[in-house]
């Protein structure tokens, strides 16, 4: 291949890395900055702040922002508690060879797009839905017990939206885990829970941390949830982002701001989280050596 | 209870609370109420009828079929295509190629979307499949990048010298040594995509003309007229999704070597 061919080759996936996934985001930034959206045509398009401006000075939207941030936390939080349990049986307690088994009985429910597990929630969690047809057949309700349409049922739609980001980076850090470490330290004395805080956590921590970042950026992107399963107050920031871009597109600058804020404070926050599990899970190994 | 016991009973009951809520759907779908939900009615295929007879449900599942077949085959030639580049960089670059392909995994689904939408209206083109198809393929582009990337990282290089010392060139490195490595990576990584394609929702929502994909229909759906015809639309993509997400299973199933 000579050198020109060789460069030809190297520029075309370059050139698309470029236009469509780091592309989008700077025509997004520079959108922002608009004043007016299309812009005229005779005059040079306007750059100022005002989007930014509107949403520090907005009703509601900065605190818009922190319920989202503090939804996608408590999601996370609870995914991280569900996954860890999950894929310590697997990696841990099941025989190689009905691993990959094992693993895809968990995975399969994710096969399916959000908009399907979402109404599954909704079947479950209806007041005609299959939770008060049991409270009714037991006896325990004489009403339906309204279960939807709230902060709880949007937070059980995110968790079903994002496990699997979250259980397969905790499954891959168990599964290298080097077993001969939990021998020796059960060898030694340290029961079950002890060596979970002593050698499973802070040798996991990496696969933890990714997970978090990830699942926390994931969550703050849910749109199906809040809209299929939330009532009138339940928070949501995306569905917020998402309405300046119905319509006309005069109010797309204050939409892409919103976008930009989202992901400028929610990579923040990963960044902060995944830092904070994965130091809170190297401390709780030295710490009790010490102990 | 122990440690031991208490994870295995977390993981029947997860496997139970993942799995249940979808068989709901299929389940009240199987009646002749006219009400979502409980009591169940009589059994019947009446909504699957009335799902199968309206024009729209069949237009939907075909368009996200096509649109998951497309996308799926640009996603794992423009990943295969950044693999292959990114081997061929000084580390410098490598990374800063790797870093580019990662955005739109680490980008909240919302916000990509919208970037994408802003993105196609910047080039003049209007919302509809083939903004969709250019979503899809964009979002799914990086997981096959990193799948290719990995195996390729597992060729004995001695594989690709014995090729050049026989005469092949580059490009017939890649025909003969390097693309059969691949093989079920790359197949495994295109279905992967192609699963993204027929789930997914919020790109196909902001890029969607009017015609609908098999979810954005189901959620319009939902948020407006309820019946038992969902269901059965919902059946169908849960029976579609599940065939692609089994075929990706069979495929990336642990190999007996390496």
């Amino acid at each position: 291949m000579t050198r020109s061919l060789r460069r030809l080759f190297i520029a075309v996936p370059v050139l698309w890395v470029a236009a469509a996934h780091v592309g989008p985001l700077l025509a997004m930034a520079r959108i922002s900055l608009l004043d007016a959206y299309p812009a005229a045509p005779e005059a040079a398009a306007v750059l100022g702040g005002h989007a930014y401006a509107a949403f520090l000075n907005g009703p509601g939207y900065r605190a818009a922002l922190g319920q989202s941030l503090g939804m996608a936390t408590a999601a996370t939080g609870i995914a991280l508690v569900l996954a860890w349990p999950l894929a310590w049986h697997v990696a841990m307690e099941v025989p190689p060879a009905q691993r990959t088994r094992r693993l895809a009985l968990l995975i399969a429910p994710f096969w399916t797009s959000e908009v399907l597990r979402m109404f599954a929630l909704v079947l479950l969690l209806a007041n005609r839905g299959a939770l008060n047809a049991v409270l009714r057949w037991a006896g325990l309700a004489d009403a339906p017990v309204p279960l939807l349409y709230g902060t709880g049922a949007v937070l059980a739609g995110m968790v079903y939206t994002v496990l699997l980001t979250m259980l397969l980076p905790v499954f891959a850090a168990l599964d290298r885990l080097p077993r001969d470490l939990l021998d020796a330290a059960a060898d030694l004395g340290a029961g079950p829970w002890r060596r979970q805080g002593l050698i499973v956590l802070p040798l996991a921590a990496g696969g933890i941390a990714s997970g978090v970042a990830l699942t926390f950026l994931l969550c703050l992107g849910v749109l199906a949830a809040p809209a299929l399963l939330g009532g009138a107050g339940t928070p949501a920031f995306a569905a917020m982002v998402a309405g300046f871009f119905g319509g006309a597109s005069g109010r797309w600058p204050m939409g892409a701001a919103f976008s930009l804020v989202l992901l400028a404070a929610g990579t923040a926050c990963a960044a902060a989280l995944a830092w904070g599990v994965k130091a809170g899970s190297m401390r709780a190994g030295s710490g009790r050596l010490r102990a | 209870m122990s440690l031991g016991r208490l994870a295995a009973a977390c993981y029947w009951g997860a496997v139970l609370a993942l799995s249940l809520p979808l068989g709901l759907i299929v389940l009240t779908g199987l009646t002749d109420a006219t009400l979502v939900g409980f009591p169940l009615g009589r059994p019947s295929l009446r909504w699957h009828a009335a799902a199968l007879a309206d024009p729209a449900n069949a237009r939907a599942f075909l368009l996200s079929l096509a649109l998951a077949a497309a996308s799926a085959g640009l996603a794992a030639a423009a990943g295969t295509w950044i693999a292959l580049a990114s081997g061929m960089l000084r580390p410098g670059w490598r990374w800063l190629l790797l870093a580019g392909a990662l955005v739109p995994l680490a980008t909240p689904g919302i916000v990509h979307a919208i970037t994408l939408r802003i993105a196609i209206r910047a080039v003049g083109l209007d919302p509809g499949p083939l903004a969709v198809l250019l979503g899809h393929a964009v979002h799914a582009t990086p997981l096959a990048a990193l799948m290719v990337g990995a195996r390729l990282a597992t060729l004995p290089s001695e594989l690709v010298e014995a090729a050049q010392d026989l005469g092949a060139g580059p490009v017939g490195a890649f025909w003969l040594v390097k693309l059969p490595w691949l093989g079920r990576t790359l197949a495994g990584a295109a279905l992967l995509a192609a699963l993204n394609s027929f789930d997914d929702f919020v790109r196909s929502f902001f890029l969607g003309g009017y015609e609908p994909t098999l979810p954005v229909l189901i959620f319009a759906r939902l948020r407006s007229s309820l019946t038992p015809e969902i269901n059965a639309l919902a059946t169908l993509a849960l029976l579609a999704a599940g065939a692609i997400g089994a075929a990706l299973a069979w495929l990336l199933r642990a190999r007996p070597t390496a």
